[in-house]
């Protein structure tokens, strides 16, 4: 799957030579796209099966994402359920459609990170008519992707986490995404 | 097999006829102020009134600790919502008393479900049939409240 953030980056370069950086760490990986030596935009993510993807992107902020194969309607918000072996919840996603398929932004995405502790996180989309798309990832790695990453953009002064205005220009890079 | 939640419901009831499952997945009545649903995996989803006070319950696999909460999404045609499970376990077995929500708002379609955590953040899905479901939890409020008004005002 050509990660979000890939092709966050792509829209977020314009003009000037850009270069990547990529790392595997576990069962995660990274993509970070520098401008010179400066971090331009970066994401962490890994997946489970075609099409099924979890991380988090920066590109103006870092947000957290899911990409699902199963359609979701643009700009809708779903509740989701979020659990990890010490802790369970309910996730408020909002749908954003990309040419790639839907992605899933997470409204809190310090809840998101509450909830990366263990081996696994498993995320319940509720469907319709009693039918649930359950996606669980695995955390080997994630830690040191995402360090990689984020820890990288804040040191740089980048901000974390979009605000929950609910609106789609709280994922920015996102809804500007193009091919 | 005689669903732990349904026994629980009849014992709570005081009730005495013990149900007899055909094996379609239908909701029954078990006595006058309980209802349940069993699924092919052997979970329960029941409506339990003790006077008017009309709760819905869930029997699952795998054990709870009495007390512990825990989170679940409802999701039928209706729509859906977050809902908390309380543990109650008794000598009888386990039984999640579903609070925090308007479940009953969601029982219309064909079918109910909750996804629920389980160790190791494995996510699992309890399904129901609401075939008969209507008339069944009808029936069930209708004795609840007729009960509540007979009841001697102390």
């Amino acid at each position: 799957m050509l990660p979000l953030i890939a092709l966050m980056a792509m829209a977020a370069t314009t003009g000037g030579p850009a270069s990547e950086q990529t790392q595997s760490f576990g069962d995660w990986h990274t993509h970070i796209v520098l401008n010179g030596a400066s971090m331009q935009s970066g994401s962490a993510y890994t997946e489970d099966g075609p099409g099924t993807g979890f991380g988090v992107a920066c590109g103006r902020v870092c947000t957290y994402y899911l990409v699902s194969p199963i359609p979701c309607v643009d700009g809708t918000e779903y509740k989701a359920l979020a659990a990890s072996p010490t802790d369970t919840g309910e996730i408020r996603l909002r749908c954003m459609h990309l040419d790639v398929g839907d992605g899933l932004i997470p409204q809190d995405g310090a809840r998101i990170e509450e909830l990366l502790t263990g081996d696994t996180i498993s995320f319940a989309f509720p469907l319709g008519d009693g039918q649930f798309n359950i996606s669980s990832f695995s955390l080997n790695g994630a830690k040191q992707a995402l360090t990689a990453v984020i820890g990288r953009w804040k040191q740089e002064g980048g901000t974390v986490h979009a605000p929950d205005d609910g609106s789609k220009a709280a994922d920015p890079g996102l809804n500007d995404t193009t091919l | 097999m005689i669903p732990a939640i349904t026994i629980i419901a009849m014992a709570a009831a005081g009730a005495t006829a013990v149900p007899v499952s055909d094996g379609a997945e239908r909701w029954r009545l078990s006595e006058p102020l309980a209802a349940y649903v069993e699924n092919s995996s052997g979970e329960v989803l029941a409506l339990d009134c003790i006077g008017a006070s009309c709760r819905y319950l869930l029997a699952l696999k795998g054990d709870c600790q009495e007390g512990m909460l825990f989170g679940t999404i409802v999701n039928s045609q209706a729509g859906e919502t977050p809902a908390t499970l309380k543990c109650n376990t008794n000598s009888k077995g386990n039984v999640l008393i579903i609070g925090d929500a308007d479940v009953g708002r969601l029982m219309s379609g064909d079918h109910i479900a909750f996804a629920y955590p389980q160790t190791d953040s494995l996510i699992a899905v309890a399904r129901f049939s609401l075939a008969g479901a209507s008339e069944a939890i009808a029936t069930v409020m209708a004795n609840a409240k007729q009960r509540d008004a007979a009841a001697p005002t102390p």
